[in-house]
């Protein structure tokens, strides 16, 4: 596909863009937390997939290197409106826990709003990880070659991310849990 | 005893760092069976598996759908305009076919037909950047005549003037015909500098194709 991308096929690309959109949408929007910014990356990453598709060398599967271009941009993007990337106190966006009710339905619902806003107040970098992870169900070595970094450091900041979310989250809750 | 002790420590450690791709699933063989080993004996582990099957729940969270006909088309606007509808084998042939239609090169024809399938193929197969192309190129023979050899070059569509003028320069060609219809260039360099040309050329970035024509001196 990539192949037929270097040579210019439109429709090809096309096609590729479509079968991406959804899923690098929603990494982005979850790396960034900026849904304003969301379409601008996504094209700038698609721009860069169609303008250096000639690059691409099969080391690495076609969705590793979209999905590295993408978190690369939205970095950039993130530096460009000065959203701190690597800064880790955002502890202010602690969740507010008075809403929940000892329902069980509402109990579930209010965990998750809670759990995404928790994830939300993480940094960039470990916001990504824990897309990567859990979402696109990407394995922690594909994850590296996304964010261009060791493996051993995408577990510290999977786990760093997985403290610092159970510190975000109330006591009351982790007895939920 | 202390070795032992250090050595579950670290097995923990490992395994607590993996638990979240265990939970998804993607962690390999081994590793599968390292985890499920240590979870037999490990209750903090077992209680951190609760809590990563939570944090997967909580992620699988909806966004707001968005509108991919507008991005695309926001993205279209942006990209070079080039219909470029007809298969690369076809263009490649009529290429072939065009530049030998005199008389006296007709014979190359078929060998050089053959030289242009190869390329194909190999592009295909995306083959082109290493090994096939060395190896397709060898097989075809330098001009023994002092004329100018020939050599079909692409260049990616952003490809600036300026720049493509710059590599022509850098690499002693003058272009002879072109664009074809393939998007390609027709350049004439002379004999003794077509092989440092080639490689130059080859290194260039914005240069998708680089086809030496001359296959005189195999017959
Ligand atoms: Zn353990």
């Amino acid at each position: 596909m990539l192949e037929r991308i270097a040579r210019g096929d439109m429709r090809a690309f096309e096609t590729l863009y479509r079968a991406y959109f959804a899923r690098l949408a929603r990494f982005i929007e979850r790396t960034t937390r900026r849904p304003e910014l969301v379409e601008e990356i996504l094209n700038d990453t698609m721009f860069v997939v169609s303008t250096s598709a000639h690059k691409f060398n099969r080391t690495s599967k076609a969705s590793t290197w979209i999905f590295a271009i993408a978190y690369r941009k939205s970095l950039k993007a993130l530096r460009d409106v000065d959203d701190p990337v690597e800064a880790d106190d955002a502890l202010e966006a602690v969740p507010d826990t008075d809403a929940i009710e000892p329902r069980d339905e509402v109990m579930r619902t209010q965990l998750r709003r809670i759990l995404t806003e928790a994830v939300d107040a993480l940094s960039a970098n470990h916001r990504a990880v824990i897309e990567l992870t859990y979402f696109q169900e990407a394995g922690y070595r594909e994850i590296a070659e996304i964010m261009g970094c060791p493996i051993e450091t995408v577990k510290t900041r999977m786990f760093h991310a997985r403290r610092r979310l159970k510190a975000l989250l109330p006591e009351r809750l982790e007895d939920i849990l | 005893m202390t070795a032992r002790v250090v050595n579950l420590d670290s097995a923990h450690r490992e395994v607590r760092d993996l638990l979240p791709w265990f939970v998804m699933g993607t962690l390999d063989e081994a590793e599968q069976r390292l985890v499920d080993e240590h979870l037999k004996a490990c209750a903090a582990c077992r209680g951190e598996l609760e809590w990563e099957r939570q944090l997967r729940e909580a992620n699988r969270v909806a966004l707001p759908e968005r509108d991919v006909d507008r991005a695309f088309a926001a993205l279209r606007a942006r990209l070079p305009a080039q219909p470029r509808e007809v298969p690369l084998f076809e263009r490649l042939r009529d290429l072939g076919e065009r530049l030998l239609s005199p008389a006296w090169m007709r014979p190359m024809l078929a060998l050089q037909a053959v030289a242009i399938v190869g390329l194909a193929v190999a592009l295909w197969a995306g083959r082109m950047p290493a090994a096939a192309q060395e190896h397709t190129y060898r097989a075809l023979s330098r001009p023994a005549a002092a004329e100018p050899a020939r050599v079909v070059v692409a260049f990616t569509p952003q490809t600036s003037l300026g720049e493509m003028r710059r590599i022509l320069l850098a690499s002693d060609a003058r272009i002879v015909d072109g664009p074809t219809a393939a998007d390609a260039y027709i350049l004439a360099i002379a004999p003794e500098r077509l092989d440092a040309a080639v490689q130059r050329l080859r290194g260039e970035s914005s240069v998708l194709l680089v086809q030496p024509l001359e296959a005189k001196a195999a017959q």
